[in-house]
């Protein structure tokens, strides 16, 4: 795909100079309506918020439903399936802790939910 | 607002690129002085000076808590100074900023406004730099920490489109071609020196697939400033004011998951009321148009931007930049100072450069860049990860 040669991770900490600080990889800091979710990812279930008064389903999650508004809500669990939309594949110009995994691919699923 | 209301009256801006030496303070009493001789009148009828946030701070001086704290009235010598502020939505700047400067005008308090941009990249670090900008408009908490890049999503509407329209890699490339040609034309661009070609567009390094360097944007130094005022004002005191004809806007997200389009395939379909909207309050049509400032920030996203006018036939306008048009010389001006990916991107002064372009050309002082007798012209700009849109129709008369 592309004729330029991969700069390697040992290059761009050089070239850049790097500390190990540098490559660490960010984490998700949760937030207090979105730790269910990470608490479940935990556990590898894959779960989104539902609204007990509208339905509605929030994804991201937020402090109430964003449809009505309401606090009470479940977490509910999903299939983890999905039709791919699109896809990117990222061969440079990333966060330098991405660079060690060059190339890879990001993809875009829509969910039967309706969440993407 | 009713049609032609508002108008600007002169505009100042810097040179665009690496310039390590030249501080975001000196940029904007640079371009304020400029945009202030530029509409003929003096710095003491300025009664209200709005600022565009600048991004990435210097904690030494840092120039958002100078500007938020009034510098500049006092720098430039605003003395009639009765408001100032700074607002920001991202790439979107140059209309929130306009947007404020009409809600000044229109209280009355002032008759005229000043408007300011100035922005510095190049002192930090390549690291700082990546750190930041790979990952703007990404989600901190959903997207970045599974490696997600602004230029991954734009990749992947890129291919969303090309697969939906049949527009090849070849024609998205042209969209850069065609943004070079422009800005050669430009003074002030960062990239004025060398023509590009298709093929060296598609054959530069990959960055996301399928979008090569030469597809992405690089960050630069520069800045830009416009005078904004009543119609009735403008009329007094230059020959050539620009009025704001229609405005029209619409927010759809912040995480992209979220958004009110339907996909980003058919992102045009989502935009094209927001433009209908602006066309019909404005009293015009686009044939009625003389140049399409067209943002992007993406060679895609231009496309998609032009798709939504109800000019051409959505998934054609490919073809149509590749054949030229839309390059100078061409029946279709589009986007006539190279924006971000030519004229350089300044954070959130991309926009406001395009907005100073817009005036420019509407005055007769765009330079070997002049689209000649342009009366009318559409503009456009956007923020975060497509959060929003806003279409500008704007003109140097009022129509009928
Ligand atoms: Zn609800």
């Amino acid at each position: 795909m592309s004729k330029h040669e991969p700069i390697s991770i040992e290059a761009i900490k050089a070239m850049m100079n790097l500390t190990d600080e540098d490559l660490k990889k960010p984490l998700p800091v949760p937030t207090k309506w979105s730790r269910p979710f990470w608490e479940a990812a935990k556990e590898h279930r894959l779960v989104l918020r539902k609204c007990s008064r509208c339905g509605n389903i929030d994804h991201p999650p937020y402090l109430y439903c964003t449809a009505c508004q309401a606090d009470e809500h479940e977490w509910i669990e999903a299939s983890g399936k999905g039709t791919l939309f699109a896809y990117a594949v990222n061969h440079f110009g990333v966060p330098f802790p991405f660079w060690a995994d060059l190339p890879y691919v990001r993809a875009w699923s829509t969910s039967p939910r309706g969440c993407a | 607002m009713t049609s032609g209301e508002f108008a600007i009256i002169g505009t100042g801006e810097v040179p665009c690129g690496n310039y390590p030496e030249r501080s975001e303070f000196e940029i904007a009493y640079t371009v304020a002085r400029e945009a202030i001789r530029d509409a003929g009148i003096d710095v003491k009828e300025v009664g209200a000076v709005l600022c565009a946030q600048h991004i990435m701070s210097n904690p030494e001086n840092d120039y958002n808590t100078e500007m938020v704290f009034g510098r500049l009235p006092e720098a430039i010598g605003a003395r009639g100074c009765k408001i100032t502020c700074m607002t920001s939505s991202g790439g979107a700047s140059s209309f929130s900023l306009r947007k404020t400067a009409e809600g000044i005008l229109h209280s009355g308090e002032t008759d005229t406004v000043l408007v300011v941009h100035a922005q510095r990249f190049s002192t930090f670090t390549p690291n700082q730099q990546a750190k930041y900008f790979s990952i703007a408009g990404s989600d901190v908490e959903w997207e970045v920490p599974y490696g997600m890049t602004y230029n991954a999503l734009a990749a992947m509407v890129t291919q969303a489109y090309m697969a939906y329209t049949g527009t090849t890699i070849e024609q998205v490339a042209s969209v850069c071609v065609a943004n070079r040609r422009w800005a050669m034309l430009q003074p002030n661009a960062m990239f004025n020196q060398k023509e590009i070609t298709v093929e060296k567009v598609v054959n530069a390094r990959m960055v996301s697939y399928p979008l090569t360097t030469l597809m992405c944007n690089v960050l630069a130094d520069g800045g830009s400033a416009f005078v904004m005022t009543t119609a009735e004002k403008a009329k007094k005191v230059t020959g050539k004011p620009v009025y704001i004809l229609g405005e029209a806007s619409d927010y759809s997200h912040r995480t992209i998951t979220r958004a009110g389009m339907r996909d980003f395939a058919t992102m045009a379909e989502y935009l094209s009321p927001i433009a209908r909207l602006a066309f019909e309050r404005a009293g015009l049509g686009p044939e009625d148009m003389d140049i399409y400032q067209i943002y992007g920030s993406y060679p895609c996203i231009q496309l998609i931007v032009m798709d939504a006018l109800g000019m051409w036939e959505p998934g054609t306008t490919g073809a149509l930049v590749e054949s030229g048009e839309t390059s100078p010389g061409g029946k279709y001006p589009v986007t006539t100072n190279g924006e971000a990916l030519s004229f350089g991107h300044t954070g959130t002064g991309v926009g406001i450069a395009l907005l100073v372009e817009s005036v420019r050309q509407l005055q007769g002082k765009a330079g070997k860049a002049q689209v000649e007798g342009a009366r009318f012209l559409i503009e456009n700009t956007g923020g975060g990860a497509f959060m929003d849109c806003h279409f500008t129709v704007m003109g140097n008369e009022i129509p009928g």
